[in-house]
């Protein structure tokens, strides 16, 4: 029975943390992707997926995490998008 | 990671049904509990198959016993799909659920042990290296520290991860610590399938109808979800 990989594309890093917000009730959505991006080290990488265009998360990131994170869209809907959030090298 | 949609998610609904409910709702896959012997016969038989990019990412049985059916392994064994078994129950006679899971990897299948317990799951790992495991999540039971433990005893071996909750329950469980459950598991590398169902049977009417429309998870999502409400007393 094959099963479809959702983290095997090409763009995706294979060793990359994969956070899905969706079964996370509403409040906590933001604090565990905060979480999960202050745990990552210099260079590495998480993969979020989502049900809706996380857009106003990156105007969070760029409001409380200024130049530390990357932002790479990897799927782009219509029912799921996953994007890539980097913790920057050297990030000032 | 692979979001997959458990059947007691609608007890009501058919395989196909319940591939093109999970379809709608963005699922990479389903997990199928009832009547399975005829269902995975049927499955490989070719009398039903999931559309194209959806997946059967496991059999879970309600007792141990159950994964002694023939057909069962049979059909784990041509189609690679595993066979989630109840482990409490399972580790009690651990000779018996070691021959088990070594009958399933001779013949290609699957044996997976399922339970709430870090510390049973861990247990495997030094009882029955053959049996990949699989943890239950309870939203305001299960700690971060459960799921680290249970990560880190079990390794690539943790191939499920079962949450109690999700789809329409999730704003119920606000404040429950599923957003750092979710984090720990992403931060431990989880890749297998998180396997989402009702906490409760009160919750069957909220799930099918979730399950029936179309578009996002709600929760700020793409479209906009009724929250829960209770339509049967008791249950």
């Amino acid at each position: 029975m094959s099963t479809p990989n959702i983290d095997n594309t090409p763009e995706a890093p294979t060793d990359a943390a994969i956070l899905d917000v969706r079964v996370i009730p509403p409040r906590e959505k933001h604090p565990a992707i905060f979480e999960t991006f202050d745990d990552l080290a210099e260079g590495e990488s998480f993969i979020l997926v989502n049900d809706h265009d996380p857009l106003p998360l990156r105007y969070q990131f760029q409001f409380e995490r200024e130049g530390l994170f990357g932002w790479k869209y990897l799927e782009q809907g219509p029912t799921v998008w996953r994007v890539e959030i980097s913790r920057k090298e050297g990030g000032a | 990671m692979r979001l997959t949609l458990s059947d007691a998610a609608d007890t009501e609904a058919g395989p196909d049904e319940l591939l093109d409910a999970a379809r709608r709702r963005g699922f990479a896959g389903v997990e199928l509990s009832r009547d399975l012997p005829r269902v995975a016969a049927d499955l490989h038989a070719g009398r039903w198959t999931p559309a194209e990019g959806l997946g059967v990412e496991g059999f879970r049985t309600a007792e141990a016993q159950d994964a002694y059916h023939p057909r069962l392994r049979d059909v784990s064994s041509a189609l690679g799909v595993p066979v989630i078994v109840p482990l409490e129950e399972l580790s009690r006679h651990a000779g018996a659920a070691r021959r088990l899971a070594e009958s399933y990897a001779e013949s290609g299948g699957r044996l997976v042990g399922g339970s709430s317990d870090p510390d049973l799951l861990r247990w495997v790992g030094g009882h029955i290296p053959e049996m990949a495991v699989s943890l239950d999540v309870i939203p305001g039971e299960t700690t971060p520290g459960d799921v680290s433990r249970a990560a880190d005893a079990s390794g690539d071996r943790l191939t499920h991860v079962r949450l109690f909750g999700g789809g329409p329950e999730a704003p119920d469980q606000d404040g429950t610590g599923v957003g750092s459950l979710m984090s720990h598991l992403a931060r431990k590398r989880f890749r297998g399938a998180l396997v989402v169902t009702p906490s409760h049977r009160r919750y069957r009417v909220a799930w099918r109808t979730w399950l029936g429309r179309r578009g996002g998870w709600g929760c700020g999502g793409s479209s906009v979800d009724l929250p829960v409400v209770e339509l049967e007393a008791g249950g």
